[in-house]
């Protein structure tokens, strides 16, 4: 077993593929992602516990004998850690609840306890500092990107589970940054209100609060921030994407109506926009020149009684919204995820055949 | 430049390089196709206020100098200096 990059590379192996969909070579499919074929005995919220559950299981033997190699068509920290588990099964099962906490926390973005944050923290920052300027100018495709930083990455797993004390130097003010987040919240100077019928947590703070000690807050699956009174971020997350097993996840309502409204109100410069609800982590808020978000001209007694009252009508209106199911990809207008584009248009030949 | 709708990515390969071509109102740009943070295609992601917004991780690239101006990547994006000469879009090759 060995990791061989999706693309090119991959076409005609047979293959395990993690944390992604399927390819025509693959033989087996250990992921949780929506529209995912796990085999139902593996299931769990994050890919590498899936992983875990397979490598304990007497099924192992068998599908890795006939999986010449491991892939997934993105980087993140569940894939890397997916991949390491599946090429060090050993290593793995030794390091299991570390490895799920981890997971966990770097899939969905929450802080669970120091132990597992802190390879997260490292394995983030080795990626940041060290393997990616030399992304920068490389002219290198999205696929070769990907190979680049799972065969970088890879060879660190080990020592960011074990030390990541080593690599401290540059997460360390990553997480300063967490426990500062983390205190505010816990001595109320963040301020967390939850509206557990709409699903919806409301988070408002002086300063900008780091996403691990947000999601952490709260169980709600709709989360809106607002810093200084009337900075709005609302976003959908990552867990009412993927299929959780722990938990039902509330449907996400399709934002295009509100964006609408909201910019009809708006009198600050900027656009409201809202990524569509097929997406991963989609958020609305208001871009400007400076960024996002924005300051907004609509106070907060207006966007949250504007917001309240779109998800208390989209959650009767199924048209409105959208759950992980089969087949997902194929709404109008999604891209469909690179593990699925076999047999299409390559970028490169959308390109040529474009002029 | 005809063939260009405004706001809307268009996807070229220039000297074997994936290069996306966009018109907004600061004007026309031609900028790299794929995310410097982990590889995203940028044909998908969405432009606003001359801004580019990856799809995947929502790093914000200002379209005139690919400045990043958000999110998690720290690196620019490569922008090219298009010279439109009837009707037509020229980079220069070596800087592609």
């Amino acid at each position: 077993m060995k990791y061989v990059p999706f693309g090119a590379e991959l076409e005609g192996v047979p293959n395990i593929m993690v944390d992604s969909l399927r390819s025509p070579d693959t033989v087996l499919e250990l992921s949780h992602w929506p529209g995912n074929r796990t085999p139902a005995p593996y299931k769990a919220d994050t890919s590498t516990e899936i992983v875990l559950n397979f490598l304990r299981s007497p099924e192992r033997d068998y599908y890795l004998g006939r999986a010449a190699a491991v892939s997934n068509d993105h980087f993140d920290i569940d894939g890397l850690l997916s991949t390491w588990a599946l090429l060090h099964p050993e290593d793995a099962l030794a390091r299991a609840d570390l490895l799920v906490r981890a997971a966990y926390a770097a899939d969905f973005g929450t802080y669970i306890d120091e132990q597992s944050i802190y390879p997260c923290l490292a394995l983030n920052a080795f990626e940041q500092h060290a393997l990616q300027p030399l992304i920068y100018n490389s002219g290198w495709t999205g696929e070769q990107i990907t190979g680049y930083l799972y065969r970088c990455a890879l060879a660190m797993v080990a020592e960011c589970l074990d030390r990541p004390e080593r690599l401290r130097h540059l997460w360390a003010e990553e997480h300063r940054g967490l426990r500062a987040s983390l205190e505010a919240i816990r001595t109320g100077r963040a301020r967390v209100t939850e509206n557990t019928e709409l699903d919806l947590a409301i988070i408002e703070s002086d300063d900008p609060l780091h996403d691990y000690a947000v999601n952490a807050a709260t169980s709600c699956l709709r989360v809106l921030t607002v810093v200084g009174g009337s900075t709005f971020c609302f976003k959908y997350r990552y867990e009412s994407f993927v299929e959780l097993i722990t938990r039902p996840a509330s449907p996400r309502i399709r934002l295009d109506a509100l964006v609408e409204e909201l910019n009809s109100r708006e009198q600050r410069p900027g656009r409201w926009v809202s990524e569509s609800v097929v997406t991963a982590h989609p958020r609305l808020q208001l871009y400007s020149r400076a960024g996002a978000p924005s300051v907004s001209s609509i106070t907060l007694e207006q966007f949250l009684d504007t917001l309240s009252l779109y998800i208390a009508e989209g959650a009767s209106a199924p048209s409105l919204q959208w759950r992980a199911a089969h087949g997902w990809e194929h709404e109008a207008g999604i891209p469909r995820p690179p593990s699925m584009r076999k047999g299409e248009k390559s970028y490169a030949n959308q390109a040529s055949s474009d002029g | 430049m005809a063939e260009l709708t405004p706001h809307t990515p268009r996807l070229v390969e220039v000297g074997g390089k994936q290069l996306l071509v966009l018109q907004t109102e600061t004007g026309t740009h031609v900028v790299s196709a794929v995310c410097p943070h982990r590889g995203a295609p940028l044909v998908e992601g969405f432009v606003v206020e001359g801004m580019i917004v990856c799809p995947w991780h929502r790093s914000i690239f200002e379209l005139e100098t690919g400045a990043p101006i958000s999110g998690p990547c720290g690196q620019p994006l490569a922008v090219f200096s298009p010279v439109i000469q009837d009707g037509l879009i020229y980079i220069e090759s070596e800087s592609a």
